[in-house]
């Protein structure tokens, strides 16, 4: 899932003593302030891209009330962070067809690293850590190819080394992430071709075919590959959350008609294979066919599913994968676990909200003028 | 057939925006109309709204300033203690409402380096700014004591909220400059926030009266322009922000007071609640959003769509008008049937109001909006 569990105390102690030193963009006794506001509670911090009221963009890391503790500047449209389980260190990555990544520290123990993608290839935005922290695994495209390749990056000396690349197992490799048994990666080959020529343009709409696929991360072996059936072949399967199971849950996004109205969450059980939930048959064909970001709480009961296009969350039971409950909110995307049950949500227009239940309105924490949260927010989950 | 689709898309966004996914209603537009002049609206919003609607409040603050002085005065120079308490209740309503004008906006200089949030902490359901304020007031933290430390601290401690908060008791009365033990903390946080929050006001008025950061952007758009590519995007961020106000309104301030529950709990959900203040800022919200909407000529840029400056100044005056009448004490007006009904329908002026202008204003105009619903991955 995407949070990582880190020692309450020793996050706190190590934020102030950070930020004594350095926090960029953010007056000390504010980062302090925030950080403060924290000690008697159990919420976490937020850490995602956003852009700014002059259409800059940045990396922060915020309270739920979204009070920043630190903002890193961004030399554009940032999209994912990935967290590193073994150092807490984090990796915004650009956009897709973006090139460039940024290696920080959410503590501010260290100055942000900028690296950039190699020639002829860049990022899709998602990354993922290796158990160890010494290792960062980014999808990206071989665009001269038409080829979805994972690059492998050390991570560990002070400027992030590449180590080379293997192949993703398919074609626009979107999203990526450890499984639970820390060898396997499992990557979404959202099966679209782009070429950074042709901008975000889409180049085989007529023939893509997505897969989500298992690799071994420590020789590049593709362990297996799951696609849906032969019709669904326009259902682009992007972005993902796994359960410490070993259940993958990917949200997707229909190319195909728009009067076609598929199931936009699947379930990747390895031993089973790919399955479709779908909502309730009042909410089928009101989706705009798009889902922008998905993530578990964290007792892992509940997956929730961002429609920024149509404004709206859904929630499902892990269990079984029933249809929960959806809600309204214009432009939301970014989601992550705020508690054991609940949700924070963010939107474009700044705000922050938190979700307890899927069938009652979020509660408002924040609203930000001029902020836009991107479409994917983390969570750093002091216990 | 694409300008079909794109007016389709259009209307999507702005069912989506109005919380109207399921869609119903008016008919997109696609009827011939002369080409919108989508450069009119920003330079009009700035000059005839903006401008003078951030001077007004810079205004109330500074006569604010004043009645802060007065009321921590010594006794024995304060004169007429219950006068110079009258004086600063009134000057803090006379705040408050010059904010709610300005803040439904949140366009421009409002929108850069957080100044809407340094104006007041809103919207705050978990209580952020109790704890920080508390916290300050028991370590009695000097940094908190200038207008030019505060600004460094959080942006929960700087605002009218934090005012409030210190300035007037759970009931309403004013308790700043009374003899507590820790008064004279509490009257130097009182004047730095002031002092604060006129250096805000000011910046805010500067960065519209000498266009920098956003409203600069928003008045030059252009290919190199980050922000705002050509007029139309431009008129788009305002109109969105615009937008944003309403839903705030009628989302976070009036549903959840309308919710089940004991009144007065429910009225502290309200900003300006505690120095019973929230019926007055919620009104001069919805006086700014006529004034901003009217301003800018949103209405005019459309042949189709110049009924709605009618419709918006008739509904805007009757919810204003229904407001008139609940009680100041939100709680109070919640308990009572005919004043919470009042409330109830103010609601629905909202709701309607938020179909017309997101909806069918933003149809006619062919605005989009969305960051990640326009542009996603």
């Amino acid at each position: 899932m995407r949070s990582t569990v880190i020692d309450r105390r020793a996050f706190l102690t190590g934020c102030a003593a950070a930020l004594a030193a350095a926090a960029p963009n953010v007056p000390r006794a504010r980062a302090e302030d925030a950080l403060a506001g924290l000690a008697g509670s159990d919420d976490p911090l937020f850490v995602a891209a956003r852009r700014g009221s002059d259409g800059s963009y940045a990396l922060a890391v915020t309270s739920p009330e979204g009070i920043d503790v630190l903002t890193i500047p961004l030399p554009g449209r940032g999209h994912d962070v990935a967290l590193c389980p073994a150092t807490g260190r984090c990796l915004v990555f650009a956009r897709r067809p973006g090139t460039f990544a940024v290696l920080f520290d959410p503590l501010g123990r260290a100055g942000p690293v900028t690296f950039q993608a190699e020639a002829g290839r860049h990022f899709y935005g998602h990354g993922a850590f290796s158990p160890d922290g010494r290792l960062v695994f980014a999808t990206e495209n071989d665009f001269a190819a038409a080829r979805g390749i994972i690059g492998v990056y050390d991570v560990s000396g002070a400027f992030p080394q590449r180590l080379g690349e293997f192949a993703s197992g398919g074609v626009g490799p979107h999203d990526i992430l450890p499984m639970p048994d820390g060898k396997t990666l499992v990557v979404a080959n959202g099966g679209i071709e782009t070429h950074p020529e042709r901008g975000r343009d889409k180049l085989n709409l007529a023939t893509m075919r997505p897969n989500v696929a298992l690799i071994d991360r420590e020789d590049g072996a593709l362990l297996a590959r799951f696609e849906l059936d032969a019709e669904l072949h326009q259902l682009s399967l992007r972005h993902m959350t796994v359960s410490a199971g070993g259940t993958v849950w990917i949200g997707a996004q229909h190319q195909g008609a728009a009067t076609e109205t598929p199931a936009l969450l699947a379930a990747l059980d390895p031993e089973k294979g790919l399955r479709l939930h779908d909502v309730a048959p009042r909410l089928r064909g009101k989706l705009e066919n798009y889902v922008g970001s998905v993530a578990l709480n964290r007792e892992e009961s509940v997956v929730a599913a961002s429609c920024p296009r149509a404004g709206r969350m859904l929630y499902f039971a892990t269990a079984d994968g029933r249809f929960l409950g959806s809600q309204t909110r214009a432009d939301v995307c970014g989601v992550a676990p705020l508690d054991d049950a609940g949700f924070l949500l963010s939107d474009g227009e700044g705000g922050l909200l938190q979700s307890d239940a899927p069938d009652t309105a979020p509660l408002l924490l924040a609203s930000r003028a001029g902020i836009s949260w991107d479409n994917h927010m983390i969570a750093i989950s002091p216990r | 057939m694409t300008g079909v689709i794109t007016t389709l898309r259009n209307w999507a966004w702005a069912f989506a925006v109005a919380g109207l996914a399921a869609g119903f209603g008016a008919t997109p537009v696609l009827a011939q109309e002369p080409p919108i002049d989508y450069g009119r609206f920003v330079p009009a919003l700035v000059e005839d709204y903006a401008l003078p609607t951030a001077r007004d409040l810079r205004d109330r603050l500074q006569e604010l300033e004043g009645d802060v002085a007065r009321l921590c005065a010594r006794p024995e120079e304060v004169g007429d203690a219950g006068e110079a308490t009258s004086a600063f209740a009134d000057g803090f309503a006379a705040v408050v409402a010059a904010h709610g004008r300005l803040a439904v906006s949140r366009f421009g200089a409002l929108a850069d380096a957080s100044a809407l949030e340094r104006l007041a902490f809103v919207p705050d359901p978990r209580g952020v700014l109790r704890r920080q304020v508390t916290r300050l007031l028991a370590k009695e933290d000097p940094s908190a004591l200038t207008a030019a430390t505060l600004k460094d601290k959080s942006v929960a401690l700087q605002g009218l909220t934090a005012l409030e908060w210190i300035a007037f008791s759970p009931d309403g009365a004013v308790v700043l400059g009374t003899e507590q033990p820790d008064r004279a903390y509490r009257c130097a946080y009182a004047g730095a926030l002031v002092a604060g929050l006129i250096a805000t006001a000011n910046e805010v008025g500067r960065g519209y009266a000498s266009p920098s950061g956003q409203t600069a952007l928003l008045l030059s758009p252009g290919p190199d322009n980050r922000l705002a590519a050509t007029p139309k995007e431009a008129a788009e961020v305002a109109f969105k922000a615009l937008m944003t106000g309403l839903a705030l309104m009628k989302d976070q301030v009036l549903e959840r007071v309308l919710e089940p529950g004991p009144a007065n709990g429910r009225a502290a959900r309200a900003p300006f609640a505690r120095s019973r203040n929230a019926v007055r800022h919620l009104s001069a919200g919805i006086e700014g959003l006529a004034l901003a909407i009217t301003a800018a000529g949103y209405p005019e840029g459309a042949e189709g769509a110049r009924w709605i400056g009618n419709s918006l100044q008739f509904e805007t005056a009757n919810a204003r008008a229904a407001l008139a009448a609940v009680p100041a004490d939100l709680g109070a007006g919640l308990a009572d049937p005919e004043a919470r009904a009042r409330l109830v329908y103010v609601n629905t002026i909202l709701s309607g109001l938020r179909g017309t202008l997101a909806g069918e204003l933003a149809g006619h105009l062919a605005l989009k909006g969305g960051f990640n619903a326009l542009d996603g991955d």
